[in-house]
């Protein structure tokens, strides 16, 4: 187990780093308990999603699971050594670089509010949050048999637990973190699933161990191996996203109503719309994003065989997954906008302009094969960066006072320009750009991933 | 079980929601070189993978040198080795880190016999494993196995992707290993030819079910093409030990199994010119995986 554990730390030093100077980072925000509240624990949930259990466990998708289960090593063994690593040295990390952060701020500022019981609060919040999203992410429980037979239902399930997720979030960061009942709330629900998580780290391992991909027949629900001809299947492509990201949109918002009904609050577009351009578009739109185009990336190689030029797959890549979140955000603030006014929504395309924009870097970045160079890494990150930051700086400006709308809408079709420029580039002089990184997960149009077999 | 005996499947049974492995029983001798066979998805890999403890099995019993392999999961582990084509070790970025990250853990490694199993697949430290060939990654798996010096090797369709210079270079390491009459390996491949060389016992399964298990050269010699030409206008149809592959006019070729006494039943039922051909493995596999009316 030990071994596992060093081995992770090892190679996975950078994200450590970056890692310890994110929740430094945030120690340095505990100026004020008051300030502490809508934005601060939306960062929490968002933080953990992108920093937390997922990306410890992303290699068990890679076939690490099957590489160790074949060392002198149980399941069981395993399995704890990624709680440990997502859970265990996380939240250890986490308090010991948020503390020095704290106390950074502290020295710096002596008229800071808050204490230590506050940093205490933010750890455990922290410690239930991430050990129950290691639970989520380690397969749905005990995955009896006649629950596997029933697909549907099944699916339905995993759709039941991120909607409780992301709507539990929105819950709990509509007023902070001084509502003793919403923490006390927060605590009963996490720290079961937290417990849960631990038990089900061995059964994760040997689901994981067992999935082989190269045994699952390519299979949709048109039973198609292929998908029908004509531009290569890019209209099929297309809709199938539209189809998914449309379902997601209208669930998030099933969820974020639902979830006003325990705050006595009837149905208000502007409150719909508020939150929605604060914080949950943001991640919703990344969320659903990162789904989509990893399904592209998998069938990349055999997108490639199909009868279109690089310059259009490259626009299908883009267009697949930017146009059905485009189009969703414009048939939500188009509903709002009566009720909220231009600003709001205003700042909404703002917003999702520019993280379209990202988006399409982030396809292009994808599909180009760094091969581990550090130079090249860095230089992807530092791009990367580079156009995320007019989108961060705009989510905190959303009152108006964001960036000029001309300069939105230029910035996006430059970077989206020169995204389809580097990705056809890509497709069309690399073999690399074929072989996904999974290199058996290839051609599985319409497979999903599935815990075990 | 018998400790003579490297590994017992005993009753084994996997279910799926499309496949059930099983009820699966197989023994590979100890110091042997066992080629499981079957067609695709017969259930070989799932067999192998639930040794390793990939997946549960529903039933059953596995035993590797006489150790349980869910109670001595590590143990087993530590005398057993795989290879496949399926293990992916990109995340470790360079052979070398692999290396060094799988030797951490037997305290059997040989060093000399790595670096000379590196010289021969011709992999260095430095070596970029998501530059490598599918061929190179291959034998990058079976060298990190190989070194542990490994009581037993299992091998799950390890010449897939491999060249011919390649395949020989395989299983003349495969052979080395095992040279001294001690180590087993349990090589699953649809190389039938190589199984026939290389193998002194195979076992075939088919819809995860044993059809047969022996020696090699028993199980070859036992099976016979027959010609014959049916008299009287008699039906024949497949029965114990006569598996009916074609019909032309009155002339019928079959399979038929020398220990089961089928020649004889043949002649009672009015066969007439009947002739024998010697087949080789694959001609005996691909004969009783195209016959459909065995009973």
């Amino acid at each position: 187990m030990k071994q596992i554990i060093r081995d992770q730390l090892r190679r996975r030093w950078l994200f450590l780093i970056l890692f310890c100077l994110t929740y430094f980072s945030f120690g340095l925000l505990f100026t004020n308990h008051k300030d502490s509240s809508s934005y601060f624990i939306f960062f929490i949930f968002w933080l953990t999603f992108v920093l937390g259990p997922n990306v410890w466990l992303s290699e068990l998708r890679q076939d690490y699971a099957r590489i160790a289960l074949a060392l002198p090593l149980t399941a069981k063994e395993i399995g704890r050594a990624f709680w440990w690593l997502s859970v265990g040295i996380a939240v250890l990390l986490i308090a010991v670089s948020s503390f020095i952060g704290f106390i950074t701020m502290k020295l710096c500022h002596s008229t800071n509010e808050s204490g230590v019981d506050f940093w205490l609060l933010y750890v455990a919040i922290n410690a239930v949050l991430y050990a129950a999203i290691f639970w989520l992410f380690s397969g749905k429980p005990g995955n009896p048999s006649f629950f596997r037979k029933m697909k549907y239902t099944s699916q339905l399930s995993d759709v039941f637990w991120w909607i409780g997720l992301i709507g539990g979030g929105y819950y709990l960061f509509t007023s902070g973190l001084d509502s003793d009942i919403k923490l006390a709330l927060y605590f009963l629900v996490c720290t079961p699933l937290a417990i849960l998580g631990w038990l089900r780290a061995e059964h994760m391992i040997a689901e994981f161990g067992e999935y082989r991909p190269t045994a699952h027949p390519p299979q949709n629900a048109r039973k198609q191996f292929t998908p029908p001809s004509g531009n290569g299947g890019t209209a099929y492509l297309l809709q199938n996203s539209f189809i998914h990201v449309w379902f997601t949109g209208f669930l998030m918002l099933v969820a974020v109503n639902v979830f006003g009904v325990f705050e006595n609050r009837p149905f208000d577009w502007h409150h719909l719309t508020r939150n929605l351009t604060g914080s949950l578009a943001f991640f919703v739109f990344f969320f659903v994003f990162i789904l989509r185009s990893t399904f592209l990336i998998l069938n990349i190689r055999f997108l490639r065989t199909t009868p279109i030029s690089t310059g259009r797959l490259a626009a299908v890549l883009l267009g697949e997954a930017i146009l059905p979140l485009l189009t969703l955000f414009l048939a939500i603030t188009a509903l709002a906008w009566h009720e909220t006014g231009s600003v709001e929504c205003l700042s909404l395309f703002k917003l999702e302009f520019l993280v379209a924009a990202s988006a399409g870097v982030f396809i292009a970045v994808t599909i180009w094969n760094t091969s581990a160079n550090f130079i090249k890494a860095s230089a992807l990150v530092i791009v990367i960066l580079a156009t995320l930051a007019p989108a961060f700086y705009q989510l905190i400006h959303m009152d108006g006072r964001g960036l000029p709308f001309w300069f939105v809408f230029g910035f996006t079709v430059v970077v989206l320009a020169g995204a389809h420029w580097a990705t056809s580039q890509i497709l069309a002089r690399s073999s690399s750009a074929y072989r996904s990184r999974q290199s058996s997960r290839q051609n599985m149009l319409g497979n999903r991933w599935k815990w075990g077999r | 079980m018998n400790t003579n005996n490297a590994i017992e499947i005993r009753g084994l049974v996997k279910n799926y929601p499309s496949f059930t492995l099983g009820p699966l029983d197989l023994t590979v001798p100890r110091g042997a070189i066992y080629g499981l066979i079957g067609p695709n998805g017969a259930g070989k890999t799932t067999a192998i993978d639930l040794i390793f403890g990939m997946g549960r099995n529903d039933a059953g019993e596995i035993r590797v040198l006489g150790l349980d392999h869910r109670r001595d999961e590590v143990a087993v582990k530590r005398r057993a080795a795989y290879v496949s084509p399926d293990l992916n070790f990109q995340v470790w970025g360079k052979a070398g880190k692999a290396i060094r990250f799988v030797r951490g853990f037997y305290p059997d490694w040989d060093d000399a016999y790595c670096a000379t199993l590196m010289q021969a697949f011709q992999l260095s430290d430095a070596d970029k494993i998501a530059t490598l060939s599918f061929g190179a990654k291959t034998k990058l798996s079976l060298l990190l196995a190989l070194s542990r010096r490994p009581q037993v090797l299992i091998l799950d369709e390890p010449t897939t992707g491999l060249d011919a210079v390649s395949k020989q270079q395989v299983f003349g390491e495969l052979l080395k290993a095992v040279e001294d009459g001690e180590r087993t390996v349990l090589i699953s491949s649809h190389g039938l030819s190589d199984i026939e060389r290389f193998a002194d016992h195979i076992g075939m399964i088919k819809n995860g079910k044993l059809l047969l298990e022996g020696r090699t050269d028993e199980i070859v010699d036992r099976f016979r093409f027959v010609e014959f030409f049916g008299g009287n206008g008699t039906d024949f149809q497949s029965g114990d030990g006569l598996f009916i592959l074609k019909r032309t006019e009155n002339r019928w070729h079959a399979l038929l199994d020398q220990k089961s006494g089928a020649h004889d039943w043949l002649q009672s039922k009015g066969a007439k010119e009947i002739s024998l051909t010697r087949l080789t493995l694959e001609d005996l596999f691909v004969a009783l995986v195209k016959e459909r009316g065995s009973k």
